[in-house]
This record gives structure tokens, sequence and C-alpha cells, in this order.
């Protein structure tokens, strides 16, 4: 044995503290990923959404680089897929088949069946937030760097618990309570969270949020008012219209205009919501930020409202072009399929069935079609305007004991949570 | 000479899992695996290790092989926690090559390939079973126990009839009970059927789950003869032999639940759009087989099948072909209700006696009377 090549490039350099660069690497191909998953998908009649939300997750875990090396996603399908399996047993099937049961033995009108939908919306606030606090530790437990896991500890139940009684407490104070619940369980978050063997901190109060949150607060009012003030006049003067011209008899068209009122000012008040909103979530969002802390590291962020107004709009319309493009599609195929058949629906009534079956899961579906596309945007927004600041000891992290939950978040598939 | 010298022909940064500390290595793709060049920091870098060898068959990487790589993070099964990270697209072809199975297509595919496999199963099963007449939906209503259809046939009557008063005329209610009685008795079912009429203008007929059926006013206004609502009576008692209520009901139950595993629990209202119209394309067979069952029943009663014909003609041309929205349950398209209207007329021609007199038929035709109705 001789080595009289000395091996080039070779350099250990993890022993000193040293700051770290967060950046962020565009992934190619994602609408070929989005149009792969929707119609594996299809042809799997829905199972292959696990799988194809993993591979997304992938690709979007890579895209994010610290120290232009990327971060690893390590879930599988199978894990989110015998999660939601597992909650589909025990929580959804029993709401379903409870909630029928009530429906038989009291009827349909009774209070009974209220009182089991007043019941239902306690248990699925409560499971919430059990839902997100598992979630997150599900895809903690799932993302690496150099090998090195990161994770949540601490328990679901009491993370639950406290989203819990922390939203009842929101219509008491008007709302004005929201900043210090949002700090309150985003402290539980982030000093449950570990990477490796290191806690992360945080050390924020929610008393400088309470600046925007005001903005937001008296900013809602205003829409709240002027929104009740322009629907109380259309509709005062449509009526008045409607009463001289028909005596009070409302035809077709003067209904229509008042849908199209009602409706319109409402798009707009909520518009208007979102916007303002954003400006708020960019201060919580940056607040957060400066205020959790890894091993004398800290984060920068610098969101602006504008921004995520900006991110909401492309994404909007990129949603929208997914769903438009999809109808396109079952139209040319249904087109495609008459000429090459040269028959009329009436003729084939078995295929006119399970074509508008097709047409039907297509339609349905077709609003998460670029939802791959619409993720990215908004994880390179965030990256890109986000800094670490300060040094971490690389060399002395080390693997940490928790290996994370067993299977994925199947709750907060369930209701909903989040689009990741 | 030495043969095994290592000349690495890519750079990368190889992690031990054991701490977040990363060092550059030389990196090779050799016959059997990855082969990295890593230096010993204890060796002091004099005389550097063997390289360290990945087998291709154990290796996974962060994000799948394609041809627009720019890198590639791999892992081996053998080492958890170790990772190599290779910034390089030519790196990660050459691995593509070397590891197929690594790539966007293999990977997505080995995930697909079971599913798409199972999708297809249930589609033949579900093929099988519509072309032998199997309804799962069905067999399951018949296992349900009477005390849960009862419960369920009140609750259905209750929620359709909501706000239409039950007309109750003693008289016509009298004639009524004569007529059920004599029909139910010849249906034969395990129990006696129960039948009510709605203040309703509408003209239509219900069936529902343990035996219940509610009439219209509208449906016994627009009748001629007692007959032809024996005949209307003896199709809804043919559902009801049939389960077809209870099916409906198992089916919209199994398909809530279906739709919800299908679209990840977020299906929301959309779903209940499409499951409407899934319900909508299943009720053709069981409307001949309701009319097989009316026929039987009418013959066991011997009441004249012509009454029902009779009722379907006259609607027939009323609703101007029968294609409108308000057309009643006993009159739906599938099959054709022409069709429909000459097997009953072919059935006839045993002997038959009116179901009601002239003095009954009058007073079942007033059996709302009293009720302040509403126009409708």
């Amino acid at each position: 044995m001789a080595n009289d090549q000395p091996l080039p490039h070779q350099q250990a350099t993890g022993g000193r503290r040293r700051a770290l660069r967060l950046d962020w690497v565009q992934p190619i191909g994602l609408l070929g990923l989005s149009i792969a998953n929707y119609l594996l998908r299809l042809v799997t009649l829905g199972t292959y959404h696990f799988w194809g939300k993993t591979e997304v997750r992938r690709r979007l875990w890579s895209a994010v680089r610290l120290d232009d090396e990327p971060l690893e996603y390590t879930g599988t399908g199978r894990e989110l897929f015998v999660g939601f399996l597992i909650v589909f047993a025990l929580v959804l099937l029993p709401i379903l088949l409870g909630g029928v049961a009530v429906a038989i033995l009291f009827g349909p009108q009774s209070p009974a069946l209220a009182i089991y939908q007043l019941l239902l919306y306690v248990l699925i606030a409560l499971l919430i937030g059990i839902g997100t606090s598992r979630a997150q530790r599900y895809r903690l437990s799932r993302t690496r760097w150099r090998g090195i896991r990161m994770g949540l500890v601490g328990s679901s139940w009491r993370y639950g618990w406290t989203y819990f009684w922390t939203l009842l407490v929101l219509p008491f104070t008007l709302g004005w309570a929201t900043p210090w619940r949002a700090t309150r369980l985003q402290r539980m978050l982030t000093d449950d969270m570990r990477f490796g063997d290191r806690p992360f901190r945080f050390t924020g109060s929610s008393g400088p949020l309470y600046g925007p949150f005001a903005i937001l607060w008296l900013g809602a009012l205003v829409i709240l008012v002027v929104t009740g003030l322009v629907i109380q006049l259309g509709l005062t003067n449509l009526g008045i219209a409607a009463i001289a011209a028909k005596r009070g008899q409302l035809d077709s068209a003067t209904i229509a205009k008042l849908i199209v009122i009602v409706y319109g000012v409402l798009a707009v008040a909520l518009l208007a919501y979102s916007v303002l909103s954003a400006f708020y979530r960019a201060a919580q969002f940056n607040h957060f930020a400066a205020h959790t802390f890894f091993e004398g590291a800290t984060f920068r962020a610098s969101t602006t409202g504008g921004g995520l107004v900006w991110i909401a709009i492309g994404n909007f319309l990129i949603w929208l072009a997914g769903i438009v493009a999809a109808l396109l599609a079952v139209f040319a195929v249904a087109v495609g399929l008459g000429l090459a058949l040269g028959t009329s629906p009436e003729q084939t009534p078995v295929l006119t069935q399970a074509f508008s079956l097709l047409g039907i899961a297509v339609i349905i579906t077709a609003a998460g079609l670029l939802s791959p596309i619409i993720q990215a945007r908004t994880t390179r927004y965030l990256v890109e305007r986000m800094e670490i600041v300060g040094e971490v000891p690389l060399a002395e992290i080390a693997q940490g004991q928790d290996q994370g939950i067993r299977r994925g978040e199947g709750l907060a598939e369930a209701f909903d949570i989040d689009a990741f | 000479m030495h043969s095994d010298a290592f000349q690495p022909s890519f750079e990368g940064r190889f992690s031990d899992g054991v701490s977040a500390a990363s060092e550059t290595v030389g990196v090779r793709l050799g016959k059997g695996g990855i082969e990295i060049g890593r230096r010993n920091p204890d060796a002091g870098g004099a005389s550097p290790p063997a390289p360290l060898v990945w087998p291709y068959g154990a290796l996974a990487v962060a994000q799948p092989l394609a041809a627009h790589s720019i890198d590639v993070l791999v892992s081996y099964a053998h080492q958890p926690g170790a990772t190599l990270f290779v910034p390089s697209g030519t790196f990660a072809r050459a691995l593509a090559e070397a590891a197929p199975q690594l790539t966007v297509g293999a990977e997505r595919w080995r995930h697909a390939r079971p599913w798409v496999l199972a999708a297809a199963l249930v589609g033949l099963v579900a093929a099988l079973a519509a072309l032998g007449g199997l309804t799962p939906a069905r067999t399951v209503a018949g296992f349900l126990p009477d005390k849960i259809r009862v419960k369920l046939g009140e609750q259905t009557i209750a929620a359709m009839t909501e706000g239409k008063a039950k007309c109750e005329a003693p008289a016509g209610r009298a004639a009524l009970d004569l007529m059920t009685r004599r029909l139910s008795d010849a249906a034969g079912g395990t129990r006696p059927f129960d039948v009510v009429v709605a203040d309703w203008g509408l003209v239509n007929a219900f069936a529902a789950p343990g035996e219940r059926i509610v009439l219209t006013r509208g449906l016994i206004a627009q009748a001629d003869s007692a007959d032809e609502v024996a005949g209307v009576l003896a199709h809804e008692m043919g559902h009801g032999l049939e389960l077809h209520p209870e099916t409906g009901f198992v089916r919209a139950i199994g398909l809530a639940a279906a739709t919800e595993l299908m679209l990840g629990g977020g299906g929301g209202t959309m779903a209940n759009v499409g499951l409407i119209l899934v319900q909508i394309a299943y009720t053709r067979g069981a409307e001949t087989e309701a009319d097989t069952q009316a026929i039987r029943i009418m013959k066991e009663a011997r009441v004249a099948p012509t009454g029902l014909a009779q009722f379907f003609r006259r609607l027939l041309k009323k609703e101007g072909g029968g294609k409108s929205l308000k057309v009643p349950d006993v009159l739906s398209t599938h099959p054709p209700s022409e069709e429909r209207a000459r097997r009953m007329e072919a059935s006839a021609g045993y002997a038959t006696t009116p179901i009601l007199t002239d003095q009954q038929w009058k007073a079942l035709k007033a059996i709302c009377a009293g009720i302040k109705s509403d126009p409708d």
C-alpha cells in the first residue's frame, strides 16, 4: 500500500465557531412535478397525494442552503399515508358516523344535532392545536442538515390545550389577545425546538406587536363599518327603486344587482383586510425571528407587508391558472373523445357518466394543481428575506437522541392546517 | 504502479452524522459504489486511509435525480446520519447512470405502482359488481336492523315533509288505509307499509326507509282514478321491498367516507356537489325493479295495472316529454316512461276489482280538506 498522491481539497472546517449563510437555490422543473403529481393522483384515486407531497417537500427542503449545503427532508409518503389512515379511522370516520347516528336517533332538526355540532367544533379546536404541534414535530424530525436531525420535544397535548384555551380568550378581548396568544404559542414551539442536541430559545414578548396590531384592529373596524354602510345604502336604494317600480316585488334584475353589490362589497372588504393584515403578519414574522436564538446566533428577517401582498396576489393568479388549465384540459379531452367516437352523449350514456365522474374529480382536485409552485414562491420569499446573525459552534453540535414521531401529521392533514 | 491509487474526479462535502461539522473530500464513481476519499483527522494527513465505499444499491438521495439536477446530497443506509454533498450536475447524471433507481422516473413509478394497480383493481371490481348486478350498499342495507330502518324512516319523512301538514280527513284516511292494506298484504313484506299524505301541491310520491311512503296532495289531485293512485303506491312499495331508500342512505354515507378518504380530508363542500351527482347516476336499475314489484303486487291484489300506465301517459304529456326537473319519482326517465307504460299494459289480463268504490275515491280525493293549504 502506498499513497504517493495526496488527496486534494482536504480540509476540516467544523472546529471553530462560525457564521452561517442562508440561501435559496430555485428548484428547476416544478411545473413538471406539479403535472406529474396531479396525474398520478388521478390514476391512483387520490392515494399518490402523500407521495407527491413528499417529493415536493424534498425539492423545497433541498432548495434551502445553509453555507451552500442543502437541508434534507427524510420523511416518506408511507409515513404520511399511514398517519392519515389512522386519523381517518380514529377521528374522521367516528365524527361522520356519530353525526349520522345522532341524526337518526334524534332527527335532523333536533337540538341534539346542534349540541353534537357544537361539541364537534370544540373537539376540532382542540385537535387543531395538537395537530399543529404534531405536524411540526414530524417535519422537524424529518429535517436534517449535514446529517444532524432537527426535532421538537415537549407535549403536543400541552400545546393543544394552550392553543384551545387561549382561543377561548380571544372573543372576550375583542381580538386584542391575538399578539399575546401568538407570542405564547410561538414561545412554546420555539423553546421545544432542537437542532441535534441543542435547543432553540425564544426571548420575545408581545409588547412590540401591539403597535402594528392596533393599526390592524382599527383598520379592520373601519373596513367593517364602511362595508356595513355601503351594503345598507345599496340595499336601501335598490329597495326604494323596487318599491317604486313594482310595489315591493323584486324582479330578477334587481336581485342580481343586489347579489353583485353584496358580494362585490364583501370581496373588496376581504381584500382590504388581507392587505392590512399582511403588514401585521410581516411585523410578527420579523419580531419572532429576531427573538429566536440558537447557540448565540439569531435570525434577522426583513419581510414586508407589501412583499407578502405581492406573494399572495401572485399565488392567487397561479392558483387560478391551474384551475383554468385543468378545466381546459377536461374540455379538450371531452371534445376530442366526442370527435373520435363520433357519437352524441345520449348514445353512449355509460361513457358520458364515466367521463362526467372523471370531470368532477378533475375539477375538485384542480385547486391543488400548481401548489408546488405556490409553496416554492412563498418559501423562497421567506428564506431570501432571512439571515442568520452570529456564530454557531458546529463541531460541538451532536446528533440528538430524539427520533421524532413514527407517523406523519394525520391530524394536520385532516383539518388542512397548512399547505405544506 | 498502484492500480488502487485513488483519483477523485469530483469534490464534495462530507459529514459523518456525529457532529454538524463537514469536511471537503474527493469523490469518484467506482465500479461497485461511490468512493469517498476522506482524510482521517487523527492520522494527521501523513498517510490517507483507503477511501470509503458506499455501494450503489444502498444509497438514498435528498431529491430524486433528474436531467436538470445541479447537485446531489447522498446518504447511505449502513452509515446512518452520514451525508455526502456533491455540487455538480455532471456527477448527478453519472450517478443516475450507475444507480438508476434514484432517478425521478424510477422513484415515482416505484411509489405509484402499487396504488395504480390497486386503483385498477378497484375499478375492475366495481365494473364486475355493476355488470353482475351486485351493489355493496344494497347488501349492507339488508343487514340494517328493523329498529334502525324505522328510525331512519321517521327522520326522512320528517325532513321531507317539513313545514307541510299531514292530511288526515277521517273518511279519506279510511279509504287510504283500505287501499294500503290491500296492497301491503299483496306485497308480502316483513312489515306492513305506512302511508301518509302530505299537504303539498307538488305531484310526487316518495318511499322512505322502514316501509314508509309519502304521497302528495298534488299527486292525488292529478290522478283520475283510485287505481292510478294504487299503481303509484304499488310502485313505491316496490322501492320499499327492494330496500332502495335504505340503500341510497348507506351509499351516501359510504360515498361521503370514500370522498373524505380520497381527498385527504380537505374535500369540503365541493365534494358534496360531486356526491349528489354520483347519486343521481345510480337510480337507473332501481325503477325497473320497483316496476317489477309493482306489477307483482297489483296482480296479487287484483288491481288493474293499467291505472299506473294511464298515470304515466297523462303526466308525460303534461310535462312535455318528461325531461323537466319536476318529474316525479315514478316518472324518472330511466328506463323511458313510454316503455314502462307499455310494460304495465302488457301485464294486464287477469281478473281485477276496483281498489276503491266511487264514494271511497271521493273521500280520498278530499283527504286534505279542512287544511288551509299553501299555494306552493
